[in-house]
């Protein structure tokens, strides 16, 4: 009797415990460092996700910007420099990539990355109903100028091929770097709807003139030029800060000096001292046993006096300048290149100019402005190409649209 | 015995419970083949619940009321440990009964009770799978380990364990079988007296890609023994996780010393010993050797001192074990050290026959401290191997400090009741609680590449873990010989984990460098998981007349890792064994004969946030704080399942040899395979889960035992083991392969798991002239093997001689065994490698060494020059993958037991045993790999990464002298 009291209470065990076990693995701690997508649907987290895409975008930039440099004929690699050892970097300086390069994902990969956020922060924040307009209109402007820069990265650095620029977007065949180009002017056209000020009005003008510019309108460039930034207008950057860092300071620069500045560059400050006020470097580490002497660019750092870290510019009045003083030189626009030119070098305590080209490297010229005034802002890789000055011939120009891409994407 | 002794209590009750009138006896007497009497052998009569342990002349003696002898036949069986049990049926008339038994020594263990599931132990002579069980309080009598990796290397057929790298508390892995299923990190299930223990490799922050395991806190030497079970079949009752098997880890308990007179015995161990580089870098090879041995000058001999005393005995009714030891070990370089600190109390109490409970706690406290090394520029090998102190300084590399202390609490209080007989019920509940504290320092004087005056890091782990078992069993006769044994329970693990950590640099001196005096805080955060399983299982086991056994049972599992809604999988087992030696006469020289199969499905769960679509997280970075998303889930996922056969079969025979051997099939579907989105969606936060993938794994385990020499003075005993393992990854579900990180190790359709494949170069390439102008490279990646061997086991001997000697020496052994030899490629690249810069001097692709004579363009010499140089193209991942097979001396150790001698001089028995000894581990390694280990990986014990050599600190070699002392 005792053996059957105690066994009438099996099935009874066995029925608590199986409804016992659903609930009790389902009640565990919530995450602390991550919510569901529903929940950011809300006036009040917009700027908290605006915010985000301006660090996806600096997450980008810097790496970017190295490998595009490090490509270009302004910086290079080598091993006789104290810790210059990622392969990847190399292969870039070479232009003798391999698809499988994981610097290049680095830059790659976020692109896409803040290009997306961006995107969706548009149908985001079309489901949300706001109380405060200026938090909309903040939030579409950075949405578009945000989209419209990650169009433009990939119009500008990124190929299928050694010699044509394209990119995708959302598993899309590639779209032609023309192409890519005119959907960052779209979007630049929309965020100029949303702009709050004129300044930022400036900004958008002169991003879209450089889209034209890249892509040879030059008419265009023209017209969005002259509505572009002007002297004193504050420079549209990425920043960084100690907690993500400017890895173009960490791995190119006074961290560790992977890629260190060709002569050309140097000769420039050896030639003009005063060109350092905008070609900073200083002297870099050697290997064991290497001779030689070789530089890194000190234009980002991490400044000891107020903890911050540089930023990367991403457009300035000086750009806005040069790329008017271009397009009169190229008969686009109307007005003095000369002064344009001297009004950039002036902020530089650089002494004026008596002339100025377009590109005759036997006189001051205008890529020659930009190949210092722009130096280690990704920009002398679409000079080169512009200006048909490319310095490896039957290498890539562009950043080869990586392995993962050309794997995962059907429209290849 | 611990079984037996409640058994024994329980018999000895009985007869006076009895003393009715009406009785008849039975009795007899229980010897050994040489007629010696066997003390203490319970003799029972199971179908009465009756019986008597034998007296000192071997003598059994208890009656039984007449009225239950109804003329019925009923089994007499007997059992003793270390002798093989034995039944004869009887017929119960009421009349006295005298059977005297002659037992047959146990020598292959298969009486032995062996855990062969979650709530069901038997002896390996009737088990339905296959269970492997090792002696560690034997083992760690004649040989000193570090940890319980070095104790289980080379003794479970079927399981590798790698030491990724030679530091102190370093991480292992496991490799069971053919490597379980495609996901989760192949580890097995780890519980220590029923307590699941966390089995993390602890990186924190990074020192290279080394990490630390939690199990270096356990004291080998605590250990009484270690089970294993190896995949689905055997260990489906454990639910989702178990497909790589289990490890059950029993540590001491307190033991009466019967005859000697005393209620507790004392012990204590020194062993003194001493690592030492198991391996020295050639001239031949780097320049920086070639240079005044400069590579190998770095290296020194680490001392081992380790103290353990322990505590045993009790009363009939009480039962302690209690241990200290202290081991402190530093390694083959100046930052590596360890000390460890345990304490162990054990105490179980049999308060009434049919109740008994055990309290087991155990504490650690572990310092441990290890160097820079693998792919980093601040350790010490990439400096003395690559550049001489080219990235780093030698002080800089020197003075870098990562110094972790963690302290571990393991505990359980379990409780057995047996209400009715037959039934037992069980539960226990375990709880670890283990803290974790690094601190990292860069001193502020020293350069180091990015770091800016000096970084102080500081990283935080708590683990919390609970593990609840309540299970009751029940065993009755259906009918006349076929037992039955029901069992249900259910099992209840909660895990929390929470970590915390900081990095600051810029200090203003190298002399106070707490995190708060760096001006620059470069990092800080927090985590927090908490995961909850729970299951519930029925099994059911049935023996025939101790010949037929099978066993059918289902487990009911949830888990909180999957998704928002938790589902329900359920996990089938069954198995059957058959004593073919009890079914048919066979020739008597076949002491046992066993076959059997078993199948069961296992899995492997999701990350914990699988199932969730979008998660966002918060960066801090230079726009301030923003939303950027962390993971990109699904759904509908759910676990991996692996299904497994295994058959296999036991035998002994001519009272010598013992062979076991199990064939094993695994296969496993719905794998959860990550897709990358391709990076244009810019959905790329982490890849989707999903289950799509597959993958098959098969091959054999054998042991083969020979004991030839069995005697007073002299015992000698092999075993070998074989084992066969293949696997080959079915189904990605379109995916693209999976790469590790540097994009060598594979997970592809059509190859083995962790596959090497990459691509190579196949040649030199000549102008018309003959003269070398580069490298012709396969067109596409190529299969160049496997890091794991295919064919790999040990073989052991042990051998007593001239009664007091004891020689022990094992030996493992793996084939078809590849490695990536990183080291050697990057020694290349940065110029010293001494064969390549020989080579390129020969083909006057540099004039840095003049005194080597060009060779002339188009000779053979030239050209077999260039083809050499070409093979060692740095650009081609595959050119350093190489033929890693192995044979290691692992054990080797001799003793002397002076207890015999030592009594002739000191009288009474004050000194119970005294052993001396000596005893070398890794002692020889004999491979074709040119490089240092063929065991270490760059990435620790968990990464897709496997088999890679990248400036990866060697397991040293160990010299151990230890004495033990009884009293």
């Amino acid at each position: 009797m005792k053996k059957i009291k105690i066994l009438k209470y099996v099935p009874l065990l066995v029925f608590l415990t199986v409804f016992a076990c659903e609930d009790y693995v389902t009640s565990v701690d919530p995450f602390i460092d991550r919510v569901e997508d529903a929940v950011l649907d809300r006036e009040d987290q917009v700027n908290f996700l605006v915010i985000g895409v301006q660090d996806a975008a600096a997450f980008c930039i810097d790496d970017l910007f190295i490998a595009a440099d490090g490509l270009s004929d302004q910086l290079f690699f080598t091993r006789a420099v104290r810790n210059a050892t990622y392969p990847t970097y190399e292969q870039i300086d070479l232009g003798d990539i391999l698809l499988d390069n994981n610097s290049i994902d680095a830059a790659y990969t976020p692109l896409h990355r803040f290009r997306k956020y961006a995107d969706t922060l548009i149908a985001r924040i079309d489901r949300i109903t706001f109380k405060d307009e200026s938090i909309k209109k903040n939030g579409l402007y950075n949405a578009y100028l945000y989209g419209g820069l990650a169009r433009y990265f990939s119009a500008t650095y990124f190929g299928l091929t050694q010699e044509s620029g394209g990119d995708a977007i959302n598993r899309s065949a590639i779209i032609p770097s023309a192409k890519l180009y005119d959907l960052a002017v779209e979007k630049w056209k929309n965020a100029l709807n949303f702009a709050a000020t004129d300044a930022q009005k400036r900004l958008v003008n002169s991003l879209i003139a450089r889209a034209y510019l890249f892509k040879g309108d030059y008419a265009n460039a023209a017209t969005y030029a002259k509505d572009g930034m002007k002297n004193g207008d504050p420079v549209f950057d990425a920043k960084y800060n100690t907690l993500n860092d400017n890895n173009y300071r960490v791995q190119a620069g006074e961290l560790r000096s992977q890629f260190v500045l060709t002569q050309r560059m140097v000769d420039y400050v050896t030639k003009d001292p005063k060109e350092a006020n905008r070609i900073p470097f200083k002297k870099a580490s050697l290997a064991t046993g290497a001779t030689g002497t070789y530089y890194y660019q000190y234009k980002y750092k991490l400044d000891p006096g107020t903890g911050l870290i540089t930023g990367i510019p991403l457009m300035t009045w000086q750009e806005n300048n040069l790329m008017l003083a271009e397009l009169i030189l190229r008969g686009a626009a109307s007005g003095d290149a000369l002064a344009l030119v001297n009004e950039v070098r002036a902020s530089h305590q650089i002494d004026p100019l008596t002339e100025i080209t377009l590109n005759d490297p036997s006189k001051p010229s205008i890529v020659e402005e930009r190949d210092k005034e722009l130096c280690f802002q990704g920009m002398r890789l679409p000079d080169e190409r512009r200006f048909g000055i490319w310095h490896l011939p039957g290498k890539w120009q562009y950043l080869p649209i990586p392995e993962g891409e050309r794997n995962e994407n059907p429209n290849f | 015995m611990k079984k037996i002794i409640p058994l024994l209590l329980l018999f000895a009750l009985i007869p006076t419970l009895l003393l009715a009138q009406n009785t008849f006896r039975v009795m007899g007497r229980v010897t050994d083949k040489q007629g010696e009497p066997l003390v203490g052998a319970n003799v029972f009569i199971k179908a009465l619940n009756m019986g008597a342990a034998t007296d000192l002349d071997g003598k059994y003696t208890f009656d039984v009321p007449k009225e239950l002898a109804k003329g019925q036949s009923v089994a007499l069986s007997v059992t003793y440990v270390g002798y093989k049990s034995q039944s004869v049926n009887i017929i119960l008339t009421g009349n006295s009964i005298e059977q005297n038994f002659q037992l047959e020594e146990d020598i292959f263990e298969s009486e032995t009770i062996v855990v062969t599931g979650i709530a069901s132990r038997t002896s390996k002579s009737v088990s339905e799978i296959a269970v492997s069980r090792i002696p560690a309080a034997e083992l760690t009598a004649v040989q000193s380990y570090q940890g319980i990796n070095q104790l289980l290397s080379g003794k479970v057929a079927g399981v590798q364990l790698k030491p990724t790298s030679g530091n102190v508390g370093g991480g292992f892995s496991f490799f069971v079988r053919g490597g379980g299923g495609l996901n989760g990190d192949e580890q097995p299930m780890i519980f220590v007296d029923g307590i699941r223990v966390d089995n993390t490799e602890i990186v924190g922050y990074g020192r290279g890609g080394q990490g630390f395991s939690i199990l270096a806190n356990l004291n080998v030497q605590d250990i009484e023994k270690i089970e294993v079970l190896k995949g689905p079949a055997a260990a489906a009752m454990y639910g989702t996780n178990a497909s790589n098997g289990v490890v059950m880890i029993t540590t001491k308990s307190g033991k009466l010393l019967p005859g000697l007179g005393k209620a507790v015995s004392i012990d204590y161990k020194y062993n003194f010993g001493i690592n030492t580089p198991s391996f020295k870098y050639k001239a031949s090879d780097f320049l920086s050797v070639k240079d005044n041995d400069r590579a190998n000058k770095i290296y020194k001999d680490g001392f081992i001192r380790d103290h353990f005393i322990s505590a045993s005995g009790g009363t009939g009714i009480l039962r302690y074990y209690a241990s200290f030891q202290n081991r402190i070990e530093e390694g083959i370089l100046d930052p590596i050290k360890g000390d460890r600190k345990t304490f162990k109390v054990n105490v179980a109490a049999y308060p009434a026959d049919n109740l008994s409970m055990k309290f087991n706690t155990g504490f650690a406290y572990n310092f441990i401290q290890a160097p820079n090394n693998d792919n980093n520029i601040y350790g010490y090998l990439g400096n003395t191997l690559l550049a001489l102190w080219g990235f780093t300084d030698s002080a800089a590399v020197a003075n870098f400090q990562d110094k972790n202390n963690n302290n571990q609490f393991l505990g359980s209080y379990s409780i057995t009741w047996s209400p009715i007989p037959n039934m037992d019920v069980n539960a226990s509940v375990g709880m670890e609680d283990s803290d974790w504290r690094q601190d990292q320092i860069y001193p502020a004087q020293y350069r180091y590449g990015t770091i800016n005056k000096g970084s102080k890091r500081i990283y935080n782990r708590h683990f919390r873990g609970f593990t609840y078992d309540l299970n009751a069993r029940y065993s009755y006769d259906i009918i006349e010989g076929l037992r039955s044994t029901s069992i249900i329970g259910t099992q209840i693990s909660d895990r929390r984990v929470q970590t915390s950590y900081m990095n600051a640099e810029q200090f203003g001196s190298q002399y106070i460098m707490n995190i708060g005096s760096g001006a620059t805080i470069r990092e800080y955060n927090e985590g927090a998981a908490h995961n909850r399983d729970a299951g519930i299982y029925f099994e059911n086991d049935f023996s025939y007349k101790d010949t037929y056994f099978w066993t059918l049972a289902v487990r009911r599992d949830y888990a909180s890792a999957v998704g928002r809604a938790a589902p329900a999988i359920t996990y089938p087992k069954a198995s059957f064994a058959l004593r073919l030696d009890k079914m048919f006469k066979l020739p008597e020289q076949i002491d046992l004969l066993k076959l059997r199969a078993a199948y069961g499905v296992s899995g492997q769960l999701p990350a914990n946030d699988d199932g969730i679509p979008l998660l966002w997280s918060a960066v801090n970075a230079g726009h301030g704080i923003g939303a950027v998303l962390n993971a990109i889930g699904n759904e509908s996922i759910k676990p991996e399942e692996i299904k497994e056969l295994e058959v296999g079969f036991e035998t002994e025979f001519l009272n010598m040899f013992s062979l076991e051997f199990t064939y094993f099939r695994q296969n496993a579907s719905n794998s959860i395979v990550d897709k990358q989105n391709a990076p244009s969606t810019g959905l790329t936060a982490s890849a989707v889960p999903f289950n799509i993938g597959g993958m098959k794994n098969w091959g054999f385990e054998s042991l083969l035992q020979v004991n030839p020499i069995r005697g007073r003075d002299y015992n000698l005993s092999f075993s070998f083991i074989w084992n066969y393992q293949n696997n080959e990854v079915t189904d990605l579900g379109g995916a693209q392969p999976i790469f590790d990180g540097f994009d060598v190790n594979v997970i592809k359709e059509g190859l083995r798991k962790h596959e090497f494949y990459t691509w190579k170069t196949k040649g030199a390439k000549f102008d018309a002239n003959g003269k070398y102008i580069g490298v012709e490279a396969t067109e596409d990646r190529v299969d160049l093997g496997n890091p794991y061997p295919d064919h790999y086991g040990s073989f052991t001997v042990n051998f007593r001689f001239l009664k007091n000697f004891n020689l022990y020496a094992l030996a493992e052994y793996g084939l078809n065994n590849k490695v990536y030899n990183l080291t050697k490629q990057f020694a290349i690249q940065y110029n010293n490698n001494t064969t390549y810069e020989e080579l390129k001097a020969k083909l006057g692709l540099t004039t840095k060494y003049p005194e080597i004579q060009r060779l002339e363009v188009g000779s053979a010499e030239y050209k077999a020059a260039a083809e050499q140089y070409a093979k060692m193209n740095y650009v081609y991942d595959g050119n350093f993958i190489e033929d890693a097979d192995f044979l290691v001396i692992r054990e080797l150790s001799l003793s002397y037991d002076f207890t015999e001698l030592i009594s002739e001089f000191i009288p009474g028995n004050y000194i119970r045993n005294f052993v001396v000894g000596f005893s070398a581990y890794n002692m020889f390694k004999f491979s074709k790999y040119t490089g240092a280990d063929i065991e270490v990986n760059f990435e620790g014990s968990r990464s897709l990464s496997r088999g890679q050599d990248f400036l990866t600190l060697q397991n040293p070699k160990v010299f151990n002298f230890w004495f033990q002392i009884g009293f």
